[in-house]
């Protein structure tokens, strides 16, 4: 029998290329280490100045505690020295008003009590 | 008290203008993005057309559906404008320029945000019709939900800054602008207020041309005009609160001095460019489904809110920084 020579659908010596299926985006921009390098680099740097804004302030807020905590002998000194002058116009006052009532003694505790107590009120000027 | 009317009015007059203003600026700008005119027949170049818009609302006739429950269908168009322009007591427009200076205006201004649900709530509730009530269920859905990431971000500054006064936000900035340390969060941030102002690409609970208006749908004339007043009124604050919280509130940069009006003017540009980010956003990205939004919300940005929390505490913490 006689061979025919038949051509088979085969593939070419040497096998087909690849094909390419790979999608063909062109990459853009920076890739995302870069990125998060970047976001990581500016938020540091960022927290670097925050906290600098953070110590400042809080040695403001040290340095106004520290000033009031100084003031507060001179500020305790014009309060005595106030509330004694405005107990002295207040007696006279009472002396002047109450000068017709007999048996009137000026400037007698209200309180049950022979300890000195502190003024709770004080007559402002009428403006 | 006529003194505290005449600050309130001296506040409410120019941002009623501004809102108005800013109806023709978002309408300008998509149509330049789109390649349109935009208005351009009402005054010069268009600039009376929010006017010419308003009056038309105003003279139409408000339609009542009879089976409304007509006090609260009329009120809550009311309680939602009001609740948008009480915020703005606690801004500060330049340095001690406040309508009140409060200690905790941050505290303030998140609750009355808070309370305009109920606005939403109400108007849907009370048309008694399907859409208007599905319309606002969706819309105080996404509002309550965004409420906690934002509340997450301001939280992260308040314990950055140890105030919760907005003079003191400001001006613990003039140190560094927010946003350089907090550059991640700021991104959170700007998906957060898009939602929670109802904005594209999450305003599909009202999308304008599909759905007719979600739950105003039912409002119309002068009802629907306070809706439209309120919502501007709150995506203005918004970003009034971006660039008080981000890019240092009335400061100009480089610690450079000047004079409150100057200082105000800085605000409002800030705030303008911030406006401008919401209009880009609304010409460039679609609407995302109702379950992407919800995703979004409670499995992206809220975990992310806590995480960013923890490490900001933790590092706070551990570099001694902390202003309290």
């Amino acid at each position: 029998m006689a061979s025919t020579l038949q051509t088979q659908d085969s593939p070419r010596p040497g096998g087909f290329p690849a094909i390419r299926y790979k999608r063909n985006i062109p990459k853009r921009g920076p890739s995302g280490l870069v990125i998060l390098t970047g976001l990581t680099a500016i938020s540091t740097l960022g927290f670097y100045w925050a906290s600098q804004t953070i110590q400042e302030l809080r040695e403001l807020k040290r340095e106004r505690i520290w000033s009031r905590i100084y003031l507060v002998p001179m500020l305790q000194a014009e309060l005595d020295r106030d509330s004694y002058r405005r107990t002295r116009a207040s007696l006279q006052r009472e002396a002047e008003i109450m000068k017709d009532v007999p048996d009137w003694k000026v400037g007698e505790s209200v309180y049950n009590t022979k300890r000195y107590v502190p003024p709770s009120v004080f007559v402002l000027p009428e403006k | 008290m006529l003194f505290f009317l005449l600050e309130s009015f001296i506040i409410l007059l120019p941002l009623l203008g501004s809102i108005a203003f800013m109806t023709l600026a978002e309408r300008k700008v998509m149509a330049s993005m789109q390649r349109r005119v935009g208005p351009n027949v009402v005054g010069f170049y268009g600039t009376l057309q929010p006017f010419a818009d308003g009056l038309k609302l105003l003279l139409k006739e408000a339609v009542i559906p009879s089976h409304a429950n007509k006090v609260i269908f009329l009120v809550s168009p009311f309680i939602t404008l009001s609740l948008a322009l009480m915020g703005w007591a606690a801004i500060p427009f330049a340095k001690g320029t406040a309508l009140a200076d409060l200690s905790l205006g941050v505290l303030f201004l998140m609750a009355v945000s808070s309370l305009g649900v109920y606005g939403v709530l109400l108007a849907g509730w009370s048309a008694n019709s399907k859409y208007a009530f599905l319309g606002s269920l969706r819309s105080s859905a996404q509002l309550v939900s965004y409420e906690l990431p934002l509340a997450m971000v301001i939280l992260i500054i308040v314990s950055i800054t140890g105030s919760l006064s907005f003079l003191q936000i400001v001006e613990f900035q003039q140190g560094v602008w927010l946003i350089i340390p907090l550059l991640p969060l700021s991104l959170v941030w700007f998906i957060i207020i898009l939602a929670e102002t109802n904005r594209a690409p999450f305003d599909l609970p009202e999308s304008e041309s599909e759905l007719v208006a979600g739950f105003m749908v039912e409002h119309s004339a002068f009802p629907f005009a306070f809706f439209f007043l309120g919502e501007y009124a709150s995506i203005l604050i918004m970003s009034v609160l971006t660039s008080i919280f981000f890019f240092g509130g009335y400061l100009i940069p480089f610690g450079i001095s000047s004079s409150p009006f100057l200082q105000s003017f800085v605000l409002g540009l800030k705030s303008s460019l911030v406006f401008f980010f919401f209009i880009w956003v609304r010409a460039t990205l679609p609407r995302v489904r109702f379950d992407q939004l919800m995703v979004l919300c409670w499995c992206s940005l809220l975990p992310l809110g806590f995480a960013f929390f923890v490490l900001i505490i933790c590092t706070l913490v551990a570099f001694e920084a902390t202003s309290y």
